[in-house]
């Protein structure tokens, strides 16, 4: 394959990657925090 | 707890709906819409990075009127609301920062750039951080939510300077609708766009419902004194 489209796909990969790990992370943490409530009531 | 019961429905129905547009929205933008003509495939990063820029400003706009009401009705209900468009705002202003700056080391052979526009998306998430500084540093509830808010609605001020500062000051962001660096899309492209634009949009208000409804049950089990 063309390195410089080697290249573009990489950078894309990041940025698609970045966006979906911390969106999963942060749904994550409002996951944990909804039980944490109705397991401390 | 019913009304909470109902808004969880609401959120969840928006992520479903969310998740059937997914596929579609990325077959579209990752797939079907060509490569651009000078970025190749680094262009795809753009059908991610205009939706987050979008969801940042609907969730810094839900803030900005939340507190503007709370001002006028002065309900514990509303700062709450307030604080989860702040916290959804700053979520993705983060992502439309960090998919600008991957795109900038691609494009432009840096990862920043002091751009106008780079420039006042940059103050947008510093003033919104300084928000949430702000609310970590007052004790007083009452105190802690009329000074945030004010701080919000001045904050927001910044988000019509980003819309402007293309045209103002001329600076090398490219622009979508018009200006000197429009990007010429196909109508291929300018599917993608839209459908990742949607896509991405219904997930988002998924997040903010979800959010505003977990402050609301805190602030049930924690009344304000």
């Amino acid at each position: 394959m063309d390195p410089a489209v080697v290249k573009q796909l990489r950078f894309l990969t990041w940025a698609y990657s970045l966006v979906w790990s911390v969106l999963a992370v942060y749904l994550l943490y409002l996951t944990y925090r909804l039980f944490q409530k109705r397991g401390g009531s | 707890m019913k009304s909470h019961a109902i808004g969880y429905v609401v959120a969840g129905i928006f992520a479903l709906l969310s998740l059937l547009l997914f596929p579609f929205a990325f077959y579209q933008s990752l797939v079907k819409a060509p490569p651009e003509a000078t970025m190749g495939h680094a262009m795809r990063i753009f059908y991610i990075h205009f939706p987050m820029a979008i969801l940042t400003f609907t969730g810094y706009g839900a803030c900005a009127l939340f507190s503007f009401v709370y001002l006028w009705k002065r309900t514990p209900e509303l700062d709450v609301l307030a604080v989860a468009g702040a916290e959804v705002g700053v979520l993705f202003n983060t992502l439309v920062l960090a998919t600008g700056m991957i795109w900038a080391k691609y494009a432009w052979g840096t990862w920043w750039t002091w751009d106008p526009r780079l420039t006042a998306t940059f103050i947008l998430w510093f003033l919104f951080i300084g928000y949430h500084l702000l609310r970590a540093s007052l004790e007083n509830p009452e105190v802690r939510a009329r000074f945030s808010a004010v701080l919000a609605i001045l904050a927001t001020l910044d988000i019509p300077i980003i819309f402007l500062s293309v045209r103002i000051w001329r600076g090398i962001h490219p622009n979508v609708l018009q200006g000197p660096n429009k990007i010429q899309m196909e109508p291929a492209m300018i599917q993608a766009w839209l459908t990742s634009l949607l896509a991405f949009w219904i997930f988002g208000l998924a997040i903010l419902i979800f959010r505003s409804l977990l402050g609301l049950q805190e602030l049930q089990r924690k009344p304000v004194p």
